[in-house]
Parts: structure tokens; C-alpha cells; sequence
């Protein structure tokens, strides 16, 4: 006889004994999106401290005293950091925050591919630290050691690999793990802009990649390493470097929407602007110096700025509609907004001047795009730390408290426009040997500013999680500074705190882009 | 006329296919790393003119037979998808096998080939060859990881009839890769 089906006994529900997960195995093996964004928060700010700190040191130390730091100490500072800011700071705050939030958004109970999502976590921490350690000794772009060298080169590319397999986790989230009823359309900004952002990192850190590959494989010395630096910067230039500034159009978006309590007037034409904003910053193509001397680089570095401006207007329209609520997500939003007209003011009049036979005004390119690559990464890492606070209470045990995080929605914005107006001053003027001491001095202290902004993100962090032991603590008193916002997108029906599943009580039903609104917050009156 | 009866069946909803998005999106960037190590191999061939691989032949016996293994692999992983799909398990099963085989010929005939073109990594030629051939081996490797643990998967039963997906997307990934080395074919062993 052949037995087809599985004896009945073993059917049965049977009550299994697990051993409680350490605190290491949960942290090292778990695949809950929570934990693994909440983890790749926290370390992205600690980067950021890390690597600011070190643009501080450097920007000080040489407006001051040049005595401190050997000079070449500084030139490998100065050569690595934007590496370390961009691939160690501002892409994964935002990939972390996309990793907490985007599952809630899209109505699911968990993100795609949860050890693939773990697998980029701790790969990038790896490559992240490993960076750091090479560049620290000897290593990276402008160090002495050829083996520490190659070791920076490595990291940068474990990073970038690791920030691939994240993106691919949270665009597989967004494409095939919506609740049942929802378009593409209706999903929240953020959700959306990290479609696009994600599908973007991918493309643009792939070429990266193969860049890295066949410099690696021809073994370096730190000479030749440092030739093939100007091979790697195209990064940072525009277009590639608005692929971190995608994200925070839909933390904005979304901001305005939930501190107004109300839909947003033009939801159809914010996606669209953020979705030309990605097309506009595909930048793999323009690797060689000779592409960027292209009439369509000039053109795409211009009107990239209106695609920013219309998703931002369109975001702050509703504004006008609704009743805001003043408090530090909607300080963060205008900030890093004010922060992205800048930036794309700026790569209009960087590429505009390169239009016609040559330069139409005598300019430092190289400064002025490092002025706009601290723009666009300072406004990344506001919006990173904003959309934290904003989303705390569905991220973390407990809610970030206000007055912590005001002051840092306030001092951030003028910590960045700090950091890159040295360099932006120094690319508009000729600046003799004293001023551009000062105007690093400036730098300097923009950094130690925005360095102190993550310091207080990771203190920020570190309160809620003590007064979530305290709260489990019947005796303790409730902290009454910690506030929670409460928006009409699906993660504000997710438990608070956060579960294992995300809706214990299903994923509620509505139509449109914010279901949780009634009709007079979705303006249909 | 026809009739709707008023007890229609409702529609199902159509399977969310989280695996071919994600493979999709490897794909994407995969093909952009590979497309990116070309366009380095074909600026240097173009900035170094006549003195292009003067002191090396790369015969084309071995790309073109290098191209029909791979062809005939993606012909045997339709097949597979085609087979899973409809639960003919035996034939899915003989069909990623031989796909299996096809990409196993292709390893052993590129480094054959390698020999046989005698460049170095000392020649100015030598990064960009091997960049962009070793890159496209590696993601033949890879395509057939993928393959066999999807192999495995559907031997364990995950796959079938009502749930293809694994199957499917390690077969997009197969004709992925035999569609960058088609590029690779005619840039570096076809445009000498």
C-alpha cells in the first residue's frame, strides 16, 4: 500500500519549547525588518559621527594651527571622507530607515528576502569598518601602505555590494509584497521614492563596482592607487549624486502630510516629480571627464532642479490646506527642503557654466562640487535623521523625545550650509592662502555641527530605549516629553511598538494612497 | 446569449513573484557591471589603435562553440520552465541537468581558451581581457549556483505546477548571462 498522506498524529498542534534567542542571536541572525533597520540606523549615525568628525579635524586643524595632524594625514581625510559619507552614512540611514518603514507602508508583515536583508547589514558594517580601520592607518586613497591600500578599495566595494542586496530587499518589498488592493500609485512617498532610489543605487553601485573590480585586479601600489582616484569620483559629481537625495523627497513628502493631518493635495504629481528626479540622476554614464564636457550632462544637471521643485511645492501645498503641527519633523522637513533647493540651484549654475565653447565664468569646478556633494549628503542625513524621529514610534520601542530632537531639526540645516560653504565660496572666488585656511575653518566646524546632529540622533536612540526598559517597568513614571505622530499612510495602523507580523489586527481595507484618513483629511468635501 | 450565473467564481489575485523581482534587479545590475568593464575594454582598444592585441590570436573556434553551449542551455532551461510548470518533474529535472552540463562546458572551455589566447596580465591588453571575460565567468558561476539550488529546491518539491517561481527566475538569470556573453562575444572575440 502506498501511504499518500501524512498520518493524522503528526498534524496535531504540539506546543514547542524554543530556547529564548540572546541578545547576540537576535541581533546577529534576526531577519525582522525592525531590528535589522533599527541596527543599520544606528550604526549609519555612528558612521557619520566617525566620518564628520574626522572632515572636522582635518577642516580645523588646518585653519588653525596646522600642527596637530601631518599634512598627509589630512590629504587621506580629505581624499576618503566623501566615500565614507555617502556609502557609510547617508545611503544606509536612509536604506535602514527604508528597512523599518517600507514593509509598514506597503501593508506587510515582513520586507522580501529577510536574510538577504540581515546579509547586507552585516556586510556593510564589515566593509564600513574595514574602511574606516584603512583609512585611519595608512591605507585608503593618499596612504603609504600598499596593502592597506588595496584593503580601502575592498571595503569600498564589500559597501557597495551590500547596499545592492538592501536596495534589492526593499524595491522586491514595494513590487511584490503590497497589501492586496494597492497600486504602485497609492503607496506612501517614502515607499516609492525608495523604489526609485533603490532601483538607482543599484544601477549607479554596479558600475562603481566594476570600476573598483579592475583596479583591484591590477594590484595597486599607493601611487598608482591614488592615479586611479579621479577614476572613482564621478560618484560624487551630478548627476550620480542626487541618487541620495531621492529618498528624502519622500520623507518630506511624507512629513508635510502627517504633520498637516491631511492628504496630500497632488500625491500623483509628487511620485511623478521624484520618479524624474531618478531618471535624471542615472550617472553611470558619465564616468570619463570628456562625457562631462557632454551637452547632455550640461542640460541634465540643469533641469534637474525642477523635478525637486515640484515634488517639494507639491509637498508643501498641503501645508496650505491643513493645520500643521509644529514640532521637529516638520523643522527637519523645511530644512533639508531648503537644503535641496540649494543643491539643485547649484547644480544648475555648475552645469549651465559649462555650456557653450567653455567655462562662461571662471569658476573652481572641483570645489563647487564638493560644495554640492555636502549639500546633498547634509541634506541625506537630515532627512535620514528626521524621518527617524518622524517614524520613531513605528521604529523603535518608544518615541523619540521633542525636546531633544528640535534642536537638532534647527542646527542641523546650518550645520550643512557651514560645512559646504567653504568650499563653495572657495569655487566662486580665488581665495589667497589665508582665506582658504579660514574658509576650511568654516568647513570644519559645519562638520563638527552636523557630527554633533548625529551624536544627539544616537542619544536620541539610546533615550528611547531607556525609557522602553522603564515603561516595561510598572513602577517607573511615563515619560510625557516623548510625542507620536499619526498619519493616514498604512504604517500608522501598525502596532505600537512594534510586532512580530506588524498588524496583529489585520492590515486595514481603504481605498487611495491614505486609507486611514476620513473624507473631509482626504479633501473630498 | 450567454448567462453570467450569479454564483461566479471571484477572480484570484495574480501571484505576487517576489523571486523574479529580486532576480530581475540582480539582473539589472549585473548587467551594468558587465556592460561598464566592456566599455572600459573597448575605450582602451579604441585609444590603443593598431597596437591592439598584436602579440596575441584569439582563435574563434572556442567563442562560437562557447556561444552554442550557452544557447542550447537556454533553450534546456525554457524547457525546464516549460516542464515544472506543467509538474512533468522527470523532464524538468533532465532538462536542468543538461543546462547544468552546458554551463560546466563553458567553464572548462573558457580557461581552455584563455590558454590558448597566452595573454598575461603584464600586457597593457591583460586588465581589460580578463576583467571583462573573467567577470562574465563569474556570472556563468553564479547563474549555475543559482540553477542548482533551485535544482535541489524543486527535487525537494518547493517547486511545481501551483509554484514555478524559483525555477522561472534562475532561468531568466541563465538567459541573462548567455545574453552578456553574446555581447561579450562580439566585442572582444568578434570586433578584434
Amino acid at each position: 500500500m502506498t501511504l499518500t498522506e501524512t498520518p493524522p498524529e503528526t498534524t496535531q498542534e504540539r506546543e514547542v519549547i524554543r530556547p529564548r534567542a540572546t541578545l547576540v542571536e537576535e541581533l546577529l541572525g534576526s531577519g525582522d525588518h525592525t531590528i535589522v533597520g533599527r541596527v543599520y540606523v544606528f550604526l549609519a549615525l555612528l558612521m557619520g559621527v566617525i566620518h564628520l568628525g574626522c572632515v572636522a579635524i582635518a577642516g580645523i586643524d588646518t585653519g588653525v594651527s596646522n600642527e596637530i595632524l601631518d599634512p598627509s594625514v589630512v590629504d587621506r581625510f580629505n581624499l576618503n571622507t566623501p566615500f565614507g559619507l555617502m556609502l557609510s552614512v547617508a545611503l544606509p540611514l536612509m536604506l535602514g530607515l527604508a528597512i523599518c518603514v517600507v514593509p509598514l507602508q506597503v501593508g506587510s508583515p515582513s520586507i522580501a528576502f529577510p536574510r538577504a536583508a540581515g546579509l547586507s547589514l552585516w556586510g556593510w558594517f564589515l566593509g564600513s569598518s574595514l574602511f574606516v580601520v584603512s583609512m585611519l592607518v595608512r591605507g585608503g586613497f593618499g596612504g603609504s601602505s600598499e596593502k592597506l591600500g588595496q584593503l580601502g578599495l575592498v571595503s569600498i566595494g564589500l559597501m557597495s555590494v551590500a547596499l545592492m542586496i538592501g536596495s534589492i530587499c526593499v524595491a522586491s518589498t514595494v513590487l511584490s509584497l503590497r497589501t492586496a488592493g494597492q497600486s504602485i500609485a497609492d503607496i506612501g512617498h517614502f515607499s516609492f521614492a525608495m523604489l526609485v532610489a533603490s532601483t538607482l543605487w543599484v544601477l549607479t553601485l554596479s558600475a562603481l563596482v566594476a570600476r573598483i573590480v579592475f583596479i583591484f585586479i591590477q594590484h595597486p601600489d599607493p601611487i598608482e592607487l591614488l592615479d586611479e582616484y579621479s577614476s572613482l569620483t564621478w560618484i560624487f559629481l551630478q548627476p550620480a549624486i542626487f541618487i541620495a537625495l531621492i529618498p528624502l523627497l519622500g520623507i518630506i513628502g511624507d512629513a508635510f502630510a502627517t504633520m498637516t493631518g491631511r492628504a496630500m493635495s497632488f500625491h500623483g504629481v509628487v511620485q511623478g516629480a521624484i520618479g524624474v528626479v531618478g531618471l535624471l540622476s542615472f550617472g553611470a554614464w558619465a564616468q570619463n571627464a570628456g562625457s562631462r564636457d557632454a551637452l547632455v550632462w550640461a542640460v541634465l544637471g540643469m533641469i534637474i532642479i525642477v523635478p525637486i521643485m515640484i515634488a517639494l511645492l507639491a509637498s508643501a501645498e498641503t501645508l496650505r490646506h491643513g493645520k500643521p503641527t509644529f514640532g521637529s519633523p516638520l523643522v527637519f522637513a523645511a530644512g533639508a527642503s531648503t537644503l535641496a533647493v540649494l543643491a539643485g540651484g547649484m547644480s544648475f549654475l555648475i552645469a549651465g557654466n559649462t555650456l557653450g565653447e567653455g567655462d562662461i565664468v571662471d569658476v573652481d569646478y572641483n570645489a563647487l562640487s564638493l560644495g554640492l556633494f555636502y549639500l546633498v549628503i547634509g541634506a541625506a542625513i537630515i532627512g535620514g535623521i528626521g524621518g527617524a524621529v518622524l517614524w520613531s514610534s513605528k521604529i523603535w520601542d518608544a518615541p523619540f523625545e521633542e525636546k531633544l530632537a528640535l534642536p537638532v531639526a534647527a542646527l542641523a540645516p546650518l550645520g550643512v550650509i557651514a560645512l559646504a560653504a567653504g568650499p563653495l565660496i572657495a569655487g566662486f572666488a580665488t581665495p589667497s592662502i589665508d582665506d582658504v585656511e579660514t574658509l576650511m575653518l568654516i568647513t570644519g566646524i559645519g562638520a563638527a555641527l552636523v557630527a554633533l546632529c548625529a551624536l544627539d540622533g544616537l542619544g536620541l536612540i539610546a533615550m528611547s530605549a531607556r525609557a522602553a526598559m522603564k515603561s516595561s517597568d510598572e513602577s517607573a513614571d511615563s515619560d510625557d516629553d516623548a510625542t507620536s505622530w499619526s498619519g493616514g499612510t498604512l504604517e500608522w495602523a501598525a502596532a505600537t511598538p512594534p510586532v512580530a507580523g506588524n498588524f496583529p489586527d489585520g492590515v486595514p481595507s481603504g481605498a487611495g494612497p491614505y486609507p486611514l484618513f476620513g473624507s473631509d483629511e482626504k479633501g473630498d468635501s | 446569449m450567454s448567462i453570467i450565473p450569479a454564483t461566479i467564481t471571484p477572480p484570484r489575485f495574480p501571484r505576487r513573484r517576489q523571486l523574479l523581482f529580486g532576480t530581475g534587479l540582480v539582473s539589472a545590475g549585473v548587467t551594468i557591471f558587465f556592460v561598464t568593464l566592456i566599455g572600459y575594454y573597448l575605450e582602451a582598444r579604441n585609444a590603443a589603435g593598431s597596437q591592439w592585441l598584436s602579440e596575441n590570436v584569439i582563435p574563434l573556434t572556442q567563442p562560437n562553440m562557447l556561444l552554442l553551449n550557452l544557447v542550447i542551455g537556454s533553450i534546456m532551461v525554457q524547457w525546464a520552465v516549460y516542464a515544472i510548470a506543467r509538474n512533468y518533474r522527470t523532464h524538468a529535472y533532465i532538462a536542468l541537468g543538461i543546462t547544468m552540463v552546458m554551463g560546466l562546458a563553458f567553464i572548462n572551455q573558457t580557461t581552455f581558451l584563455w590558454s590558448q589566447v597566452g595573454m598575461t596580465m603584464a600586457q597593457p591588453e591583460g586588465p581589460y581581457f580578463f576583467a571583462a571575460t573573467g567577470a562574465h565567468l563569474a556570472i556563468c558561476i553564479g547563474a549555475m549556483a543559482f540553477l542548482g539550488v533551485m535544482t535541489f529546491r524543486a527535487l525537494g518539491g518547493q517547486y511545481s505546477q501551483t509554484y514555478p517561481d524559483g525555477v522561472s527566475a534562475a532561468a531568466m538569470f541563465w538567459h541573462v548571462n548567455v545574453a552578456l556573453y553574446t555581447v561579450l562575444w562580439l566585442a572582444v572575440y568578434i570586433m578584434k
